[in-house]
Protein backbone atom coordinates (compact mmCIF):
# COMPACT_ATOMS: atom_id res chain seq x y z
CA UNK A 1 0.00 0.00 0.00
CA UNK A 2 1.61 3.86 -0.73
CA UNK A 3 1.28 6.14 1.63
CA UNK A 4 1.72 9.80 0.75
CA UNK A 5 4.41 12.06 2.68
CA UNK A 6 3.48 15.40 3.38
CA UNK A 7 6.67 17.47 4.56
CA UNK A 8 6.01 20.74 6.76
CA UNK A 9 9.62 22.00 7.04
CA UNK A 10 9.25 24.45 10.19
CA UNK A 11 13.66 24.75 10.27
CA UNK A 12 13.65 28.61 10.20
CA UNK A 13 9.90 29.92 11.46
CA UNK A 14 10.05 31.16 15.07
CA UNK A 15 7.48 29.92 17.41
CA UNK A 16 4.64 29.42 17.29
CA UNK A 17 4.87 29.68 13.61
CA UNK A 18 6.07 25.41 13.31
CA UNK A 19 3.01 24.80 15.76
CA UNK A 20 0.36 26.95 13.32
CA UNK A 21 1.90 25.03 10.45
CA UNK A 22 1.26 21.56 11.57
CA UNK A 23 -2.59 22.44 12.45
CA UNK A 24 -3.09 24.70 9.72
CA UNK A 25 -2.13 21.23 7.58
CA UNK A 26 -3.93 18.46 9.86
CA UNK A 27 -6.46 18.89 7.92
CA UNK A 28 -4.14 17.12 4.55
CA UNK A 29 -3.84 14.01 7.46
CA UNK A 30 -6.19 10.75 5.98
CA UNK A 31 -5.76 7.24 6.08
CA UNK A 32 -3.17 7.09 3.43
CA UNK A 33 -1.70 10.67 4.43
CA UNK A 34 0.71 11.67 6.82
CA UNK A 35 2.21 14.51 8.19
CA UNK A 36 6.28 14.78 8.35
CA UNK A 37 6.95 17.73 10.47
CA UNK A 38 10.90 18.62 9.81
CA UNK A 39 12.03 21.07 12.77
CA UNK A 40 15.18 22.62 14.64
CA UNK A 41 13.54 20.92 18.40
CA UNK A 42 11.39 19.06 20.16
CA UNK A 43 8.10 20.37 19.44
CA UNK A 44 6.99 19.08 23.38
CA UNK A 45 3.81 21.62 23.12
CA UNK A 46 2.11 20.66 19.72
CA UNK A 47 1.99 17.10 21.24
CA UNK A 48 -0.48 17.67 23.71
CA UNK A 49 -2.73 19.83 20.68
CA UNK A 50 -2.13 16.23 18.64
CA UNK A 51 -2.74 14.32 20.88
CA UNK A 52 -6.09 15.94 22.34
CA UNK A 53 -7.40 16.10 18.69
CA UNK A 54 -7.07 12.39 17.39
CA UNK A 55 -3.16 12.25 16.33
CA UNK A 56 -0.74 9.89 17.25
CA UNK A 57 2.94 10.79 16.22
CA UNK A 58 6.60 9.28 16.09
CA UNK A 59 9.62 11.78 17.00
CA UNK A 60 12.91 10.47 14.84
CA UNK A 61 15.97 12.32 16.58
CA UNK A 62 18.66 10.56 13.99
CA UNK A 63 19.19 13.55 12.05
CA UNK A 64 21.43 14.97 13.46
CA UNK A 65 20.50 18.60 15.28
CA UNK A 66 17.32 18.21 13.31
CA UNK A 67 14.04 16.77 14.80
CA UNK A 68 11.51 14.75 12.47
CA UNK A 69 7.59 14.38 13.74
CA UNK A 70 5.54 11.76 11.74
CA UNK A 71 1.82 12.89 12.54
CA UNK A 72 -0.65 10.60 11.41
CA UNK A 73 -4.61 9.42 12.64
CA UNK A 74 -4.68 7.89 15.75
CA UNK A 75 -5.21 4.29 15.27
CA UNK A 76 -3.68 4.41 12.04
CA UNK A 77 -1.66 1.18 12.44
CA UNK A 78 -0.55 0.72 9.27
CA UNK A 79 1.06 4.00 8.56
CA UNK A 80 2.67 3.86 11.84
CA UNK A 81 4.07 0.41 10.68
CA UNK A 82 4.89 2.00 7.42
CA UNK A 83 7.05 5.34 9.38
CA UNK A 84 8.73 2.56 11.54
CA UNK A 85 9.78 0.80 8.62
CA UNK A 86 11.60 4.06 6.75
CA UNK A 87 13.16 5.24 10.21
CA UNK B 1 10.16 7.27 20.82
CA UNK B 2 5.68 6.91 20.19
CA UNK B 3 3.89 9.49 21.55
CA UNK B 4 5.52 10.02 24.74
CA UNK B 5 5.73 13.78 24.69
CA UNK B 6 3.72 16.32 26.98
CA UNK B 7 -0.03 15.55 27.84
CA UNK B 8 -2.23 17.74 28.00
CA UNK B 9 -2.81 17.84 31.17
CA UNK B 10 1.04 18.86 32.00
CA UNK B 11 0.26 22.49 31.06
CA UNK B 12 -0.52 24.14 33.56
CA UNK B 13 -3.95 26.60 33.61
CA UNK B 14 -3.40 29.89 31.87
CA UNK B 15 -4.07 31.73 34.90
CA UNK B 16 -1.32 29.52 36.91
CA UNK B 17 1.58 31.82 35.62
CA UNK B 18 -0.09 34.50 33.83
CA UNK B 19 -1.22 35.51 37.88
CA UNK B 20 2.39 35.76 38.76
CA UNK B 21 3.39 38.12 35.86
CA UNK B 22 0.71 40.16 36.06
CA UNK B 23 1.63 40.73 39.61
CA UNK B 24 5.52 41.67 38.83
CA UNK B 25 4.35 45.16 37.45
CA UNK B 26 2.18 45.67 39.98
CA UNK B 27 5.08 45.72 42.72
CA UNK B 28 7.36 47.45 40.61
CA UNK B 29 5.04 50.31 40.40
CA UNK B 30 4.90 50.11 44.09
CA UNK B 31 8.95 50.34 44.42
CA UNK B 32 8.53 53.82 41.76
CA UNK B 33 6.08 55.23 43.85
CA UNK B 34 8.26 54.92 47.06
CA UNK B 35 11.26 56.32 44.84
CA UNK B 36 8.88 59.25 44.36
CA UNK B 37 8.17 60.30 47.71
CA UNK B 38 10.92 59.30 49.55
CA UNK B 39 13.63 61.37 50.89
CA UNK B 40 16.55 60.47 48.08
CA UNK B 41 19.49 60.99 50.81
CA UNK B 42 17.96 57.63 52.67
CA UNK B 43 19.03 55.81 49.26
CA UNK B 44 22.39 56.81 50.52
CA UNK B 45 24.16 53.46 50.43
CA UNK B 46 23.01 49.98 49.33
CA UNK B 47 22.64 48.67 52.95
CA UNK B 48 20.61 51.41 54.13
CA UNK B 49 16.91 50.16 55.68
CA UNK B 50 14.98 52.07 53.13
CA UNK B 51 17.31 50.69 50.04
CA UNK B 52 16.88 47.37 50.81
CA UNK B 53 12.97 47.94 51.52
CA UNK B 54 12.72 49.31 47.89
CA UNK B 55 15.24 46.88 46.63
CA UNK B 56 13.02 43.68 47.76
CA UNK B 57 10.13 44.94 46.21
CA UNK B 58 11.54 44.54 43.05
CA UNK B 59 13.92 41.45 44.00
CA UNK B 60 10.93 39.25 45.11
CA UNK B 61 8.00 41.06 44.02
CA UNK B 62 9.03 41.57 40.40
CA UNK B 63 12.19 39.57 39.20
CA UNK B 64 11.39 36.08 41.86
CA UNK B 65 7.67 36.63 40.88
CA UNK B 66 8.21 36.60 37.22
CA UNK B 67 10.82 33.57 37.43
CA UNK B 68 8.38 30.99 39.94
CA UNK B 69 5.78 32.07 37.14
CA UNK B 70 8.28 31.19 34.07
CA UNK B 71 9.38 27.88 35.95
CA UNK B 72 5.86 26.66 36.25
CA UNK B 73 5.12 27.30 32.97
CA UNK B 74 8.65 25.79 31.58
CA UNK B 75 9.44 22.83 33.55
CA UNK B 76 5.96 20.92 32.14
CA UNK B 77 6.98 21.61 28.79
CA UNK B 78 11.22 21.05 29.16
CA UNK B 79 10.85 18.02 31.27
CA UNK B 80 7.86 16.78 31.06
CA UNK B 81 7.51 16.89 35.01
CA UNK B 82 3.44 17.32 35.88
CA UNK B 83 3.18 19.28 38.89
CA UNK B 84 0.45 18.39 41.90
CA UNK B 85 -2.34 21.19 41.60
CA UNK B 86 -1.15 23.81 39.58
CA UNK B 87 -3.28 26.48 40.68
CA UNK B 88 -3.55 25.48 44.62
CA UNK B 89 0.00 25.58 44.80
CA UNK B 90 0.15 29.03 42.68
CA UNK B 91 -2.40 30.94 44.68
CA UNK B 92 -0.92 30.03 47.92
CA UNK B 93 2.44 30.54 46.58
CA UNK B 94 1.54 34.24 45.28
CA UNK B 95 -0.41 35.04 48.15
CA UNK B 96 2.63 34.34 50.97
CA UNK B 97 5.19 35.64 48.48
CA UNK B 98 3.14 38.87 47.89
CA UNK B 99 2.28 39.46 51.46
CA UNK B 100 6.01 38.92 52.76
CA UNK B 101 7.27 41.26 50.07
CA UNK B 102 4.73 43.98 50.87
CA UNK B 103 5.07 43.08 54.52
CA UNK B 104 8.86 43.08 54.29
CA UNK B 105 8.83 46.71 52.54
CA UNK B 106 6.71 48.47 55.30
CA UNK B 107 8.88 46.19 58.10
CA UNK B 108 12.18 47.70 56.73
CA UNK B 109 11.21 51.22 56.05
CA UNK B 110 9.32 52.22 59.00
CA UNK B 111 11.61 49.99 60.96
CA UNK B 112 9.41 47.66 62.50
CA UNK B 113 10.90 44.64 64.23
CA UNK B 114 7.46 42.59 64.22
CA UNK B 115 6.55 43.38 61.26
CA UNK B 116 10.21 41.91 59.51
CA UNK B 117 9.30 38.78 61.26
CA UNK B 118 5.98 38.42 59.79
CA UNK B 119 7.31 39.24 56.57
CA UNK B 120 10.42 36.73 57.02
CA UNK B 121 7.78 34.01 57.71
CA UNK B 122 5.17 34.49 55.12
CA UNK B 123 8.29 34.60 52.53
CA UNK B 124 10.61 32.18 53.80
CA UNK B 125 6.97 29.56 53.29
CA UNK B 126 5.99 31.05 50.27
CA UNK B 127 9.26 30.30 48.61
CA UNK B 128 9.80 27.16 50.47
CA UNK B 129 6.50 25.75 49.14
CA UNK B 130 7.71 26.72 45.40
CA UNK B 131 11.16 25.64 45.81
CA UNK B 132 9.75 22.34 47.22
CA UNK B 133 7.24 21.98 44.36
CA UNK B 134 9.63 22.02 41.98
CA UNK B 135 12.84 19.99 43.82
CA UNK B 136 10.16 17.28 43.87
CA UNK B 137 8.72 17.27 40.54
CA UNK B 138 12.87 17.53 39.23
CA UNK B 139 13.52 14.66 40.86
CA UNK B 140 11.51 12.61 38.64
CA UNK B 141 13.05 13.59 35.98
CA UNK B 142 15.47 11.33 34.35
CA UNK B 143 16.54 12.89 31.49
CA UNK B 144 17.34 16.13 32.30
CA UNK B 145 18.70 18.21 29.26
CA UNK B 146 20.42 21.23 29.49
CA UNK B 147 18.23 24.12 30.72
CA UNK B 148 16.51 21.58 33.25
CA UNK B 149 20.06 21.01 34.46
CA UNK B 150 20.55 24.74 34.89
CA UNK B 151 17.06 25.68 36.19
CA UNK B 152 17.53 22.50 38.92
CA UNK B 153 21.04 24.59 40.06
CA UNK B 154 19.12 27.55 39.92
CA UNK B 155 16.53 25.86 42.42
CA UNK B 156 18.98 24.55 44.84
CA UNK B 157 20.85 28.12 44.86
CA UNK B 158 17.53 29.83 45.82
CA UNK B 159 17.29 27.16 48.22
CA UNK B 160 20.27 28.53 50.14
CA UNK B 161 19.64 31.95 49.84
CA UNK B 162 16.22 32.06 51.15
CA UNK B 163 17.84 30.09 54.18
CA UNK B 164 20.12 32.22 54.45
CA UNK B 165 17.93 35.47 53.79
CA UNK B 166 15.46 33.98 56.59
CA UNK B 167 18.48 34.24 59.15
CA UNK B 168 18.87 37.90 58.17
CA UNK B 169 15.64 38.88 57.93
CA UNK B 170 15.36 37.74 61.68
CA UNK B 171 18.51 39.58 62.77
CA UNK B 172 16.93 42.97 61.14
CA UNK B 173 13.97 41.51 63.39
CA UNK B 174 16.02 41.33 66.81
CA UNK B 175 15.53 37.03 67.21
CA UNK B 176 19.26 36.41 65.31
CA UNK B 177 22.44 38.03 65.43
CA UNK B 178 23.63 40.08 62.39
CA UNK B 179 25.83 38.21 60.28
CA UNK B 180 27.87 39.43 57.28
CA UNK B 181 28.49 35.92 56.90
CA UNK B 182 24.88 34.95 55.84
CA UNK B 183 24.00 38.09 54.07
CA UNK B 184 27.06 38.15 51.61
CA UNK B 185 25.79 34.21 51.38
CA UNK B 186 22.44 35.41 50.32
CA UNK B 187 22.99 37.71 48.00
CA UNK B 188 25.76 35.66 46.38
CA UNK B 189 23.71 32.76 45.91
CA UNK B 190 20.58 35.03 44.72
CA UNK B 191 22.38 36.81 42.26
CA UNK B 192 25.08 33.97 41.10
CA UNK B 193 22.96 31.11 41.59
CA UNK B 194 19.01 31.62 41.81
CA UNK B 195 18.90 34.62 39.15
CA UNK B 196 22.00 33.89 36.42
CA UNK B 197 21.34 30.23 36.19
CA UNK B 198 17.84 30.46 35.60
CA UNK B 199 18.16 33.45 32.93
CA UNK B 200 21.14 31.15 31.36
CA UNK B 201 18.91 27.94 31.11
CA UNK B 202 16.50 29.83 30.26
CA UNK B 203 17.95 31.26 27.57
CA UNK B 204 19.29 28.00 26.16
CA UNK B 205 15.40 27.47 25.14
CA UNK B 206 13.92 31.04 24.54
CA UNK B 207 16.69 32.55 21.83
CA UNK B 208 16.84 29.52 19.68
CA UNK B 209 12.76 29.06 19.61
CA UNK B 210 11.75 32.90 19.50
CA UNK B 211 14.35 34.33 17.56
CA UNK B 212 15.18 31.13 15.44
CA UNK B 213 19.01 30.67 15.87
CA UNK B 214 21.52 27.50 15.94
CA UNK B 215 21.97 26.31 19.79
CA UNK B 216 24.34 27.71 22.27
CA UNK B 217 27.88 26.38 22.47
CA UNK B 218 27.75 22.80 24.39
CA UNK B 219 30.26 24.13 26.33
CA UNK B 220 28.05 26.76 27.91
CA UNK B 221 25.54 24.74 28.08
CA UNK B 222 26.88 21.58 30.14
CA UNK B 223 30.93 22.84 31.43
CA UNK B 224 29.53 26.52 31.98
CA UNK B 225 26.54 25.92 34.01
CA UNK B 226 28.62 23.26 35.98
CA UNK B 227 31.38 25.67 36.81
CA UNK B 228 28.88 28.34 37.77
CA UNK B 229 27.80 26.11 40.30
CA UNK B 230 31.06 24.51 41.51
CA UNK B 231 32.16 28.03 42.25
CA UNK B 232 29.30 29.41 43.99
CA UNK B 233 29.77 26.25 46.45
CA UNK B 234 33.55 26.66 46.20
CA UNK B 235 33.27 30.33 47.31
CA UNK B 236 31.29 29.35 50.48
CA UNK B 237 33.03 26.27 51.42
CA UNK B 238 36.52 29.21 51.40
CA UNK B 239 34.27 31.45 53.71
CA UNK B 240 32.86 29.07 55.85
CA UNK B 241 36.27 27.53 56.85
CA UNK B 242 37.93 31.05 57.01
CA UNK B 243 40.13 31.29 54.25
CA UNK B 244 38.54 33.60 52.21
CA UNK B 245 40.42 36.96 53.16
CA UNK B 246 43.73 34.89 53.12
CA UNK B 247 44.10 33.57 49.68
CA UNK B 248 43.70 35.13 45.99
CA UNK B 249 41.93 32.14 44.66
CA UNK B 250 38.75 33.39 45.55
CA UNK B 251 39.57 36.40 43.71
CA UNK B 252 40.27 34.20 40.98
CA UNK B 253 37.27 31.77 41.13
CA UNK B 254 34.95 35.46 40.82
CA UNK B 255 36.86 36.30 37.78
CA UNK B 256 36.68 32.77 36.01
CA UNK B 257 32.57 32.89 37.20
CA UNK B 258 32.39 36.69 36.02
CA UNK B 259 34.02 35.92 32.90
CA UNK B 260 31.20 33.16 31.75
CA UNK B 261 28.76 35.88 32.41
CA UNK B 262 30.78 38.20 30.17
CA UNK B 263 30.90 35.14 27.27
CA UNK B 264 27.23 33.94 27.64
CA UNK B 265 26.25 37.84 27.33
CA UNK B 266 28.33 38.03 24.44
CA UNK B 267 27.08 34.49 22.36
CA UNK B 268 23.27 35.70 23.78
CA UNK B 269 24.23 38.97 21.12
CA UNK B 270 25.86 37.40 18.74
CA UNK B 271 23.26 34.79 18.01
CA UNK B 272 20.51 37.09 17.58
CA UNK B 273 22.46 39.01 15.57
CA UNK B 274 22.85 35.54 13.34
CA UNK B 275 19.41 35.30 13.51
CA UNK B 276 17.59 33.68 10.23
CA UNK B 277 14.70 36.22 10.26
CA UNK B 278 15.56 39.34 10.61
CA UNK B 279 12.47 41.12 11.66
CA UNK B 280 13.55 43.33 15.01
CA UNK B 281 10.58 43.30 17.55
CA UNK B 282 10.71 45.04 20.94
CA UNK B 283 11.40 41.89 23.04
CA UNK B 284 14.79 41.73 20.98
CA UNK B 285 15.61 45.10 21.65
CA UNK B 286 14.80 44.29 25.38
CA UNK B 287 17.41 41.65 25.13
CA UNK B 288 20.18 43.62 23.03
CA UNK B 289 19.80 46.16 26.54
CA UNK B 290 20.36 43.50 28.64
CA UNK B 291 22.81 41.74 27.68
CA UNK B 292 24.74 44.98 26.71
CA UNK B 293 24.12 45.70 30.32
CA UNK B 294 25.15 42.78 31.96
CA UNK B 295 28.52 42.98 30.22
CA UNK B 296 29.12 46.84 31.45
CA UNK B 297 27.24 46.31 34.86
CA UNK B 298 30.14 43.32 34.94
CA UNK B 299 33.00 45.91 33.90
CA UNK B 300 31.88 48.21 36.44
CA UNK B 301 31.83 46.17 39.31
CA UNK B 302 35.69 44.58 38.68
CA UNK B 303 36.51 48.63 38.68
CA UNK B 304 34.68 49.71 41.55
CA UNK B 305 35.79 46.67 43.55
CA UNK B 306 39.50 47.30 42.97
CA UNK B 307 38.89 51.13 43.18
CA UNK B 308 37.42 50.05 46.62
CA UNK B 309 34.42 52.44 45.70
CA UNK B 310 31.34 51.68 47.11
CA UNK B 311 29.41 54.61 44.54
CA UNK B 312 30.57 52.81 41.83
CA UNK B 313 29.74 48.85 43.11
CA UNK B 314 26.17 50.19 43.80
CA UNK B 315 25.97 51.60 40.63
CA UNK B 316 27.24 48.54 38.78
CA UNK B 317 24.27 46.99 40.94
CA UNK B 318 21.52 49.23 39.40
CA UNK B 319 22.58 48.85 35.92
CA UNK B 320 22.43 45.15 36.75
CA UNK B 321 19.45 44.81 38.29
CA UNK B 322 17.36 47.69 35.93
CA UNK B 323 19.40 47.54 32.32
CA UNK B 324 20.20 43.92 32.58
CA UNK B 325 17.31 41.84 35.13
CA UNK B 326 14.20 44.00 34.51
CA UNK B 327 15.41 44.77 30.44
CA UNK B 328 15.51 40.99 30.28
CA UNK B 329 12.20 39.83 32.40
CA UNK B 330 10.76 42.58 30.47
CA UNK B 331 11.27 41.61 26.99
CA UNK B 332 10.93 37.44 27.87
CA UNK B 333 7.16 38.77 29.33
CA UNK B 334 6.63 40.12 25.58
CA UNK B 335 7.27 36.99 24.26
CA UNK B 336 6.12 33.95 26.85
CA UNK B 337 2.55 35.85 27.67
CA UNK B 338 1.19 36.07 23.97
CA UNK B 339 2.81 33.02 23.06
CA UNK B 340 0.99 31.52 26.48
CA UNK B 341 -2.21 33.21 25.05
CA UNK B 342 -2.17 31.61 21.50
CA UNK B 343 -1.19 28.11 23.33
CA UNK B 344 -4.01 27.65 25.67
CA UNK B 345 -6.49 29.29 23.31
CA UNK B 346 -4.94 26.70 20.44
CA UNK B 347 -4.86 23.74 22.53
CA UNK B 348 -8.59 24.18 23.46
CA UNK B 349 -9.31 24.11 19.81
CA UNK B 350 -9.64 27.64 18.70
CA UNK B 351 -7.34 27.15 15.85
CA UNK B 352 -7.98 30.52 14.10
CA UNK B 353 -6.30 32.11 17.62
CA UNK B 354 -5.41 35.34 16.94
CA UNK B 355 -1.36 35.25 16.36
CA UNK B 356 1.45 36.69 18.84
CA UNK B 357 1.67 39.39 16.82
CA UNK B 358 -2.19 40.45 16.88
CA UNK B 359 -2.24 39.71 20.94
CA UNK B 360 0.64 41.67 21.68
CA UNK B 361 0.48 45.37 19.80
CA UNK B 362 4.52 45.95 19.32
CA UNK B 363 4.13 49.49 18.87
CA UNK B 364 2.18 49.69 22.40
CA UNK B 365 5.60 47.87 23.98
CA UNK B 366 7.98 49.80 22.08
CA UNK B 367 6.72 53.07 24.22
CA UNK B 368 6.80 50.85 27.39
CA UNK B 369 10.84 50.57 26.76
CA UNK B 370 11.38 54.15 25.77
CA UNK B 371 10.56 54.80 29.62
CA UNK B 372 12.02 52.31 30.93
CA UNK B 373 15.23 53.47 29.09
CA UNK B 374 14.46 56.60 30.47
CA UNK B 375 14.17 55.68 34.50
CA UNK B 376 17.04 53.36 33.90
CA UNK B 377 18.90 56.68 32.47
CA UNK B 378 17.81 58.49 35.56
CA UNK B 379 19.04 55.51 37.97
CA UNK B 380 22.25 55.85 36.46
CA UNK B 381 22.55 59.91 36.84
CA UNK B 382 21.24 59.66 40.38
CA UNK B 383 23.60 57.96 41.47
CA UNK B 384 26.77 59.64 39.76
CA UNK B 385 25.09 63.51 40.33
CA UNK B 386 22.45 63.67 42.78
CA UNK B 387 19.94 61.34 44.80
CA UNK B 388 17.44 63.70 43.87
CA UNK B 389 16.96 62.26 40.52
CA UNK B 390 15.92 59.25 41.80
CA UNK B 391 12.81 60.65 41.72
CA UNK B 392 12.20 61.38 38.31
CA UNK B 393 13.81 57.48 37.75
CA UNK B 394 10.85 56.77 40.08
CA UNK B 395 8.46 58.80 38.14
CA UNK B 396 9.52 57.12 34.30
CA UNK B 397 9.91 53.79 36.41
CA UNK B 398 5.80 53.71 37.41
CA UNK B 399 4.73 55.02 34.06
CA UNK B 400 6.84 52.19 32.31
CA UNK B 401 5.35 49.55 34.70
CA UNK B 402 1.69 50.57 33.84
CA UNK B 403 2.42 50.31 30.60
CA UNK B 404 3.35 47.11 31.13
CA UNK B 405 0.58 46.01 33.02
CA UNK B 406 -1.13 47.40 30.23
CA UNK B 407 0.25 45.55 27.70
CA UNK B 408 0.17 42.14 29.44
CA UNK B 409 -3.72 42.93 30.58
CA UNK B 410 -4.54 43.52 26.95
CA UNK B 411 -2.94 39.68 26.17
CA UNK B 412 -4.58 38.27 29.00
CA UNK B 413 -8.12 40.07 27.83
CA UNK B 414 -7.56 38.50 24.14
CA UNK B 415 -7.45 35.00 26.32
CA UNK B 416 -10.91 35.89 27.77
CA UNK B 417 -12.87 37.28 25.12
CA UNK B 418 -11.69 34.31 22.42
CA UNK B 419 -12.58 31.45 24.71
CA UNK B 420 -15.82 32.85 25.70
CA UNK B 421 -16.75 32.52 21.56
CA UNK B 422 -17.53 29.45 20.43
CA UNK B 423 -15.03 27.04 18.69
CA UNK B 424 -14.66 27.70 15.12
CA UNK B 425 -14.91 24.89 12.37
CA UNK B 426 -11.67 22.95 11.89
CA UNK B 427 -10.42 22.78 8.74
CA UNK B 428 -9.98 19.05 9.43
CA UNK B 429 -13.14 16.58 10.81
CA UNK B 430 -11.98 16.40 14.36
CA UNK B 431 -14.95 14.58 15.24
CA UNK B 432 -13.97 11.56 13.11
CA UNK B 433 -10.54 11.15 14.99
CA UNK B 434 -11.66 11.80 18.54
CA UNK B 435 -12.27 9.02 21.20
CA UNK B 436 -15.74 8.31 21.77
Amino acid sequence: MAFEEVIVDTRELESPEPMQRVIDSLGKINDKTYLKMIHRMEPRMLFGILKKNGFEFIVDFKDGSLVSVYIFKEGNNKIKEHIKGIL
Amino acid sequence: MIGKGLSLDQAPPFMAPFSFFITAPIFAVFAGFVLLVSDSSLFFHRLSPEFLAVVHLITIGYFSMVMIGSMQQMLPVLAGVQFDSPMRNAKIILFLTSAGATLFFFGFYFSQAIVINIATIFLFAGLFVFIFVVLKALLKVKNKNDSVRAMSYAVISFLVAIICGAYVGFSYGGISEYSDFFASFHIAWVFFGWAMLLVIGVSFQVIPMFYVSSPYPEILRFKGVLTIFAILIALTILRVFGLFDYFYFHKLLEVVMLGIFVIFAYITIKKIKERKRAVVDTSLLFWYVAMSSLIVGIFVWIYGSIAANEQIITLSGIIIAVGFLLSLINGMLYKIVPFLVWFHLSNMGYFDAPTMRDILNDKRARYQLYFHLISFLFFVLALLFNLVLFKIAGLFFIISNILLFINLFICAKVYFKTKSQPLPKMNFDMSAFMKK
